[in-house]
């Protein structure tokens, strides 16, 4: 998994801009509608995966009272929340090795790096260990609207954190591998066209946006191509019951 | 706030409306109920902007697009 730390557009949120305070789109409001959904009582165990610099765990351990715990894999990002963020629960962990214990939490949240993990099943796996029989699991991410052209697949393979972004039926698919049944699915892609154009404004073109979701040059060219032409991005959230 | 736009430094323009000297402001362009905030020159008694052709042309056209999907 990448380390955001290290992520140009990551650099832009500790500039403290308002609009990207959570650095993705729908932000902490996509968040409170996400929890408000799941009806959890209150002081429930809650794990927010990649939890960066902490927004939505200070969410959840100070407005809604839950007994949150936070993981990300970067230990910059987790430095830098300690500092805008403290008092809050934090552990630097990779999603495919929780370090917590099995059938302990009510809910898993994990918002705009399912892809970046590679939706992989080393994740969820984790997710059905340390959740109790019914919790919940919220994801939000991109995902693949619309594939006009198979080929536009190789656009993906060449960035930083849209290489295991896949179309609605896999992640479903996923999800049912590993005993999971989703029971909401929203379609929020008006909140990624949004994101992105507070980036065109911030950064100057949407090129220029790609620029940084892409290694080189040649891959942000590749990039700008099938997103033009052979694929359309969307956004959801889901929430998940473990059968 | 995105960078000001280069024409928004210096205020050669007057309000075509009012013959107003225009001023640096900070808009909000909207468009399909988004909001981002950019500067430009303003006419502060008409509330009117300037929008310059490669702002218009270019961000703005680029956004529209994203929205709509083309």
């Amino acid at each position: 998994m990448p380390d955001c730390a290290s992520c140009f557009l990551f650099q832009l949120e500790s500039e403290n801009d308002a609009c990207l305070q959570t650095n993705r789109p729908g932000g902490l409001e996509l968040t409170r509608k996400a929890i408000d959904l799941c009806g959890l009582p209150s002081r429930s165990s809650i794990l927010d995966v990649a939890n960066g610099t902490g927004a939505s765990l200070d969410y959840l351990t100070k407005e809604k009272k839950y007994k949150a715990v936070g993981i990300d894999n970067s230990f910059q990002i987790l430095k830098l929340g300690q500092k805008v963020r403290p008092g809050l629960v934090r552990i630097q962990a990779d999603c495919r090795q929780i370090p917590i214990c099995s059938t302990s939490q009510h809910c898993v949240l994990m918002e705009c790096a399912f892809a970046l993990s590679g939706g992989s099943d080393g994740a969820l796996s984790e997710f059905s260990r340390i959740l109790i029989p019914g919790g919940k699991l919220i994801i939000s991410d991109v995902y693949i609207r619309e594939l006009i052209d198979p080929r536009g697949l190789e656009c993906l393979s060449g960035t930083i954190c849209l290489s295991g972004v896949v179309t609605e039926q896999i992640v479903r698919k996923q999800l049912t591998k590993f005993g999971f049944e989703v029971i909401t699915w929203q379609e929020h892609t008006l909140l990624l066209k949004k994101w992105l154009a507070q980036m065109v404004f911030k950064l100057g073109s949407l090129d220029k946006v790609y620029r940084h979701l892409a290694h080189t040059d040649e891959e942000t060219k590749t990039l700008i191509y099938g997103l033009g032409h052979q694929i359309k991005l969307g956004y959801y959230l889901l929430i998940a019951q473990k059968t | 706030m995105s960078e000001p736009h280069p024409n928004a430094k210096k205020s050669q323009w007057v309000c075509g409306k009012c013959g107003s000297p225009l001023e640096t402001a900070s808009i909000n362009v909207s468009y399909l109920g988004s909001g981002y905030p950019v500067e430009l020159l303003v006419c502060k008694k008409c509330n009117r902007p300037l929008v310059p052709a490669d702002l218009a042309l270019g961000k703005m056209l680029e956004v529209e697009k994203l929205m709509e999907d083309k």
